[in-house]
């Protein structure tokens, strides 16, 4: 055992273990003693069973092999960064920023129902599908984001129409994200033939629900609701998935978002925590909550899914899941480097072109042109090699950004540059004043620790990533 | 020669001279090549070759490819239509002395079996995947990769399953003209990693060194984008380990579509060594459950190859591969009553006998 020799790793202590990780993507959690073993080369003293995993995880090896881990690591790291660079597949559409809600926690500065010159013109669909077209490969997801897109329909039919034709050697799914308001039989009809996804936002109970997202038209909550069992019972082959968003509000009441998804029998939650820019200063004093906070929320809400068993996926944790045990790239607010352009694009309402939803939302606020990757109208070839996307994408590799290169979860986190811009006017960020950072660094402690100190979550969680790979 | 006989008859009487040949009823229409084999059927008024023996019409059709052996009074099936697997031997020399080898390695000259099996191959011409073992095919280099050129400059396009230990790979010039020769043909390449470090490794191919040699190809070949399977052999030495290999093919290379675990087959020097080796399938399973569960998770294929049924827990099924062939299996008269016989590979005929894994008693009625 003398001739074994520790390669390179990063570490985080936990309550009463750590966590190491290396730039292989490998991780393993190891008991206080362990780790002091550990570093103290008592290899002896390590189990064999862990001192098996060390090794063949590369985290530790013989001395002779060390050129050969040395390979392992670097060329395992480079087909990392390699997968993060890989071309999206993710494309964001703007129909319209008009919206018949008027949620507090909006990040995109919509306008009214009625107001004009806010909807993208259909003369554009061609030359975004070529733009789609030219970036990717054969899997791809339209997203219609708003705004609401329901409010510009004949643009969203037009736009599928044209997209099979251009895009017919590819496989394309479509996906609506809607908060119900305009919906009616036909244009369900016309959802459920074309095969299309809708997202929805359901915030909890119907006090919670309406306090986030008013509308001076209808009673939010009693429509969503409405309009998903409908779907359930008349429309089975829309597929429909739901996220909630949590402010304060939501906080002091951390079963209503289960019960109400169980009541219409939901299987899929995804909680997304608040993420303060596209506010002004006093709307986060309104709705906005510390890391901690969230997290209590957050892992209150996850115990009472795991102890009373229900059948319910929530989505945040299982896409960090998928980030550590599958090195998956494809949630862009965990990729290394960031997932600008190669998360997801976004064509807005105004012709511009962003380099993921976030940028859109900080230009719709601060109008800093600087996050306009180009036009629509402009060819796809020299569109997406301008210097402000390079200094969007090259300060975001975390492995070696100031902050992140010492942390375990380096290998798991993101970079957020917008989010880091928004807040501290800067793309990399003092990570000790970041939200994002803080609310990330907790998410993985909780899942690190509940994976492996109490079973009946690794069993829910080893479900879902069976479930849902 | 040690190829799995298939097909391998009583030879009456033949003109023949030994060697490969065509068989050609008359049946199906054929063009000749540059490369064509001599044709030879049971007629002895008008073919140019003829083979005398009873079983020959039954045995073959046209296009399959025999080759005659008149000192031993033998044909045999070399690649044919019939057989569920095609598998031509290259050489006999191997790098590696597994413990457990089915075929084990000898020094004979090995520049006939190279071109029989191209010659073969080519004149097959079959769009099924054709087996290529040894020996190592890869411990001569240029040998290697003059008979993908034979292939290719035959416009042949088989898609090949290529059983190599990898080690050749760990230089990576080899490693792009392999790349760069079979860019244009579907090539699976089957690469056995035994252990999780060079120790073990090391020991159960008995040969220092082949741990290094076989990641780096490993290393090499991945990264260029090659179809992989990584075999693992089960034996007492490494069975404690399995997830463990699952954790460095993980770890260590680019994608890895399939890790096949492969339970041991009483054949070659595994039966010498079987005492040694053979850890019953019923003590392996915790052991395969930790290595598949963890697969799962990190989104790794595993298959579980010549295993009876009954030693697999329901949650691993998803895992089991009917894997033992219909020529090679066999199944113990306890499983008579068995309902699930129809998906289960049984047992390897070879184990017969003492080598019987008698451990296994839960057989589902």
């Amino acid at each position: 055992m003398s001739d074994l020799t520790k390669l390179p790793f990063n570490f985080r202590r936990l309550h009463n273990s750590v966590i190491v990780s290396n730039l292989a993507g490998q991780h393993q959690f190891l008991s206080k003693e362990e780790f002091e073993y550990l570093v103290e080369s008592q290899y002896q003293r390590i189990p064999q069973h862990i001192l098996a995993s060390l090794e063949s995880k590369n985290f530790i090896c013989n001395n002779s092999e060390v050129e050969m881990r040395t390979k392992i690591l670097t060329s395992k790291y480079a087909s990392r960064v390699y997968n993060s660079l890989l071309p999206p597949s993710l494309f964001l559409v703007v129909p319209t920023l008009r919206c018949d809600h008027d949620c507090h926690y909006c990040q995109v500065s919509r306008v009214s129902e009625s107001a004009s010159g806010y909807d993208l013109e259909e003369k554009h669909i061609n030359d975004i599908l070529h733009h789609i077209n030219f970036l990717s490969r054969e899997y791809i997801k339209i997203e219609f984001q708003g705004g609401e897109p329901l409010l510009n329909f004949s643009f969203v039919k037009k736009f599928v129409t044209k997209a099979r034709e251009v895009l017919a050697n590819k496989k394309v799914e479509f996906v609506i994200a809607t908060a119900l308001g305009p919906i009616d039989s036909n244009k369900l009809d016309w959802i459920q033939d074309n095969n299309i996804q809708l997202s929805v936002s359901l915030d909890g109970s119907e006090l919670i629900h309406n306090k986030n997202r008013p509308s001076k038209q209808i009673n939010s909550f009693k429509n969503t609701v409405d309009t998903i069992t409908k779907i359930q019972n008349s429309y089975k082959n829309i597929d429909i998935s739901a996220l909630s968003t949590i402010t304060k509000e939501s906080l002091s009441a951390q079963t209503d978002i289960v019960e109400t998804y169980t009541k219409l029998n939901l299987k899929e939650l995804f909680i997304r925590p608040l993420s303060p820019y596209g506010f002004a200063t006093d709307t986060w004093s309104k709705l906005g909550y510390t890391a901690d906070e969230f997290m209590k929320f957050y892992e209150d809400t996850l115990d009472y899914i795991v102890r009373s068993k229900i059948k319910v996926v929530e989505f945040s944790a299982l896409l960090h899941l998928k980030r550590i045990f599958s090195q998956s790239t494809t949630y862009v607010d965990l990729k290394s480097p960031a997932g600008i352009v190669f998360g997801a694009v976004c064509f807005d309402y105004n012709g511009n072109i962003f380099g993921s939803d976030e940028s859109r939302m900080l230009w719709a606020t601060t109008k800093s042109n600087e996050l306009i990757l180009g036009k629509i109208s402009s060819p796809p070839k020299e569109t997406y090699k301008n210097q402000n996307t390079l200094a969007l994408l090259k300060d975001t590799f975390i492995e070696v950004n100031p902050g992140c290169s010492e942390c375990a979860y380096s290998q798991y986190c993101g970079a957020d540059p917008v989010h880091h811009l928004s807040t501290q006017g800067d793309l990399v960020g003092h990570k000790k004043n970041s939200f994002f950072c803080e609310i990330e660094t907790k998410m993985f402690d909780f899942v690190f620790n509940k994976y492996y100190t109490d079973n009946s979550y690794k069993k829910m969680f080893n479900n879902w990533l069976g479930e849902c790979c | 020669m040690l190829l799995e006989r298939i097909n391998e008859l009583k030879l009456v009487e033949t003109n023949a001279p030994d060697g490969l040949y065509r068989v050609n009823f008359g049946q199906t229409e054929h063009i000749t090549t540059n490369f064509s084999l001599p044709s030879i059927s049971t007629d002895i008024d008008t073919a140019e070759y003829y083979v005398l023996c009873p079983e020959f019409s039954s045995s073959f059709s046209d296009g399959d490819i025999v080759f005659i052996n008149s000192r031993r009074k033998k044909i045999i099936g070399f690649l044919c239509k019939s057989a569920k697997n095609n598998t031509v031997l290259v050489t006999e020399k191997c790098d590696n002395l597994c413990d457990f080898c089915s075929q084990p390695p000898n020094e004979n000259s090995d520049t006939h079996l190279f071109i029989n099996a191209a010659q073969a191959i080519i004149e097959f011409n079959s769009k099924d995947v054709v087996g290529i073992t040894g020996g190592e095919p890869t411990i001569n280099k240029s040998k290697f990769l003059k008979f993908i050129d034979m292939l290719n400059i035959a416009n042949n396009n088989t898609p090949l399953h290529i059983l190599t230990n990898g080690r050749a790979f760990s230089d990576v010039d080899f490693c792009k003209e392999v790349v760069r020769k079979t860019k244009n043909r579907d090539v699976v390449w089957g690469i056995p990693l035994h252990g999780h470090n060079q120790a073990l490794h090391d020991e159960c191919v008995s040969s220092k060194g082949a741990f290094k040699d076989t990641v780096n190809g490993l290393i090499n070949l991945s990264y260029s984008g090659a179809y992989i399977e990584i075999r693992t052999v089960v034996t007492k030495k490494n069975y404690r380990f399995l997830k463990n290999i699952t954790e460095l093919i993980n770890s260590s290379f680019a994608f890895i579509p399939v890790h096949a675990i492969m339970n041991l087959e009483p054949k070659g020097w595994a039966k010498r060594n079987f005492d040694n080796l053979y850890i019953s399938a019923t003590d392996q399973i915790s052991y395969i459950e930790d290595c598949v569960v963890y697969s799962g998770l990190i989104n790794q294929e595993v298959v579980l190859f010549n295993y009876p049924l009954c030693t697999i827990p329901d949650n691993l099924r998803g895992s089991y591969r009917k894997s033992i062939s219909d020529w090679k299996n066999y199944y113990p008269d306890f499983c008579d009553n068995c309902n699930e016989k129809e998906l289960c590979g049984g047992f390897f005929v070879s184990s017969k006998g003492k080598y019987l894994d008698n451990t296994i008693a839960r057989i589902k009625l």
